[in-house]
């Protein structure tokens, strides 16, 4: 069966060789070397509107992301959102200038940091990166990034490199096999895919570089680029879990490098145009308000307490609304209370946090009425009655229409 | 293993007769789900969009031919306008037809006793959609994919078989078609192709391809 298993395995192989991701497992501690010269290259940028013929190694990439294009096109992970597309779309077009019309952008709905590029000009964006970016220029700054990859044709370079290592490699390792020293052919094999990721580490110092301009010359402020990488190296520093990274194969550089040689870019950039640029905060986050309780509702989900708390608490020193991120503050409590088990538990400490964290919300002007709900279940839990009843009377007086009314009712009428 | 290794292997899963009305019974032809690549040395596929035209159009032409001398009528597909649901439909409902015919391949290879050989596989009720929209009985999906092996790979297979005495995967050819009944989804008839020859960028080869996927389709 393995052989047929093959068949089947090369193209999702392909599809990984072929986007250009902002971050994957790159977030290793220990500093790669800083290669601020980057390898001339003798491949052309693509001209705007130029599609690569078919006979060609681009063609063939091409037609194998169309094809994966029309499926995330249909896709349920897909977050149909007209406005919000429209807007990041936008944003896409003012950095790409001539390129506008060679480049499509779908947001798919996945609570991580991250955006892709295909060779083919379909760009992916997360709406775990539109909860995390401050303002429109951390966001133009990442799609900045991913537009150099398309321009400089990232996808087919690294396939190509690929391909070419992987032939060595195989000659070496029957070189090898052939004088009776198999054993070092898996040496070999390492130090190709070093040489790989140290081939695309290359081409992201590149897009940093590339994207950074773009966003500066859309008027965007390009120390916000920096400080986007600040803000993820603070929530994966405050995760107990995130140590000991393998970096040797590390596809992109580590955050840190990234953050600093953008910070010092910026500064030349900004000392040659003569103007710092803007950040458009109060527009974007007008943008993403409506869509936040979704977005962190996901990360909720994601059970990455620390992080999440992390997030959320950078969330509220720029500025946005205490009552709804306190409200999941708790809920992350909550949750990992409730994964804690051990129904017979009802000492003082559990739920203790996540009840402060909901007082915290309601004292705040505005918040979601489902705190009450979740206080309310609580209550219930820790058997004091009258405050659950009170709870979840006020839930239903500010959410009237609520799905869960009957529920709600069910229970109120159940504990008397 | 040994059915994919080597020479033309087919399986005929003929599971039921079409019931047949008054009318002759129509079936609407899906678009192909084709990708032609060339294998390096190292056994990486390089997607070949040239030679995936060419095989589309030989594929379809041969498909054709198959019907021409049946009862049953070919439909062709219309493609729905971009950005619809029917597009969205269509597109997901290929890609389901992708990964339940992979499974139906393995299947018919190494068959689960629990199916005591009978096909019990369908596409879901999604599938009522398009008997809605084109008022075809059955849709025909086609899965193909054919890989040739590089001057640098047949070096290697070379290599590899005398010195070392392994023998390599070379080019190969594996694909899949299904007749599917539109009013509930059940796949009616499925047959396969794996194997090491044949060559979809020659009409003759195609064609050649083609007769020994559509063998004993019902007609």
């Amino acid at each position: 069966m393995t052989r047929l298993f093959d068949i089947f395995s090369v193209p999702i192989v392909v599809v990984c060789l072929l986007s250009g991701c902002v971050t994957t497992s790159g977030d290793g501690d220990i500093e790669n070397p800083s290669t601020d010269q980057i390898p001339a290259s003798t491949v052309q940028n693509l001209t705007p509107g130029e599609r690569p013929p078919l006979d060609t190694l681009e063609g063939g990439l091409w037609m194998s992301v169309e094809k994966i294009e029309k499926q995330i096109k249909s896709s349920g992970t897909t977050f149909r959102d007209k406005e919000l597309q429209q807007y990041v779309y936008k944003i896409a077009c003012k950095l790409a200038g001539d390129y506008c019309k060679d480049i499509r952008v779908y947001i798919q709905h996945l609570p991580l940091f991250n955006a892709s590029m295909y060779p083919n000009g379909m760009m992916i964006v997360n709406t775990g990166l539109l909860l995390r970016a401050h303002n429109e220029a951390q966001l133009a700054a990442v799609i900045g990034h991913e537009i150099a990859h398309y321009l400089r044709r990232h996808g087919m370079q690294r396939f190509r490199n690929t391909q070419d290592t992987a032939n060595a490699l195989v000659i070496v390792q029957f070189g090898l096999a052939a004088v009776g020293i198999p054993g070092l052919g898996d040496v070999a094999t390492l130090i190709a895919m070093a040489s790989i990721s140290a081939y695309s580490q290359d081409h992201e110092r590149e897009a940093d570089r590339l994207g950074l301009e773009l966003m500066a010359k859309a008027g965007y402020d390009p120390r916000e680029a920096s400080r986007i990488w600040q803000q993820l190296i603070k929530e994966r520093d405050a995760d107990p879990e995130n140590k000991n990274r393998v970096v040797f194969f590390a596809s992109h550089p580590s955050s840190q490098e990234r953050a600093d040689t953008l910070a010092r870019l910026a500064d030349e950039v900004i000392k040659e145009q003569g103007r710092e640029g803007v950040t458009n905060q109060l527009a974007y986050q007008k943008i993403m308000a409506p869509r936040r309780t979704t977005f962190l509702r996901d990360e909720t989900q994601l059970r990455r307490y620390a992080r999440a708390h992390k997030l959320m608490e950078m969330l509220a020193d720029i500025g946005l609304p205490k009552g709804e991120l306190n409200f999941f503050r708790g809920e992350l409590h909550r949750i990992k209370d409730e994964e804690a088990g051990d129904e017979e538990d009802t000492s003082d400490k559990k739920f203790t946090a996540a009840l402060e964290f909901y007082t915290k919300a309601i004292a705040e002007k505005d918040y979601p009425p489902e705190v009450h709900k979740y206080m309310g279940l609580i209550y219930r839990k820790l058997k004091k009655f009258d405050e659950a009843r009170k709870a979840f009377r006020e839930y239903l007086r500010r959410a009237p229409s609520s799905q869960d009314r009957l529920m709600i009712e069910a229970i109120v009428n159940r504990i008397g | 293993m040994l059915v994919l290794s080597g020479c033309v292997t087919t399986h005929i899963r003929n599971i039921e007769k079409f019931e047949r009305g008054p009318k002759p019974l129509s079936v609407l032809f899906m678009p192909i789900d084709v990708e032609l690549s060339e294998q390096g040395a190292s056994g990486i596929l390089e997607p070949k969009a040239a030679w995936t035209e060419k095989a589309k159009i030989n594929l379809e032409t041969g498909i054709k031919d198959v019907f021409s001398g049946k009862k049953s009528e070919l439909l062709p597909y219309a493609e729905p306008s971009p950005g619809s649901d029917n597009e969205r439909l269509h597109t997901q409902l290929i890609k389901l037809h992708s990964a339940v015919g992979t499974e139906m391949l393995f299947q018919s290879i190494q068959p689960l006793p629990t199916k005591e050989g009978k096909l019990t596989w369908t596409l879901g009720p999604g599938v009522k959609k398009l008997r809605e929209t084109t008022k075809a009985d059955y849709a025909l999906f086609v899965y193909m994919r054919d890989s040739y092996a590089s001057a640098g790979r047949a070096a290697t297979i070379f290599v590899a078989a005398l010195v070392f005495g392994v023998g390599l995967p070379g080019g190969q050819q594996l694909g899949f078609a299904s007749l599917v009944d539109l009013r509930t989804g059940k796949v009616v008839w499925f047959n396969r192709v794996t194997r090491g020859t044949g060559d979809l960028r020659t009409p003759e080869e195609a064609q050649e391809t083609v007769k020994v996927l559509m063998k004993e389709l019902p007609s």
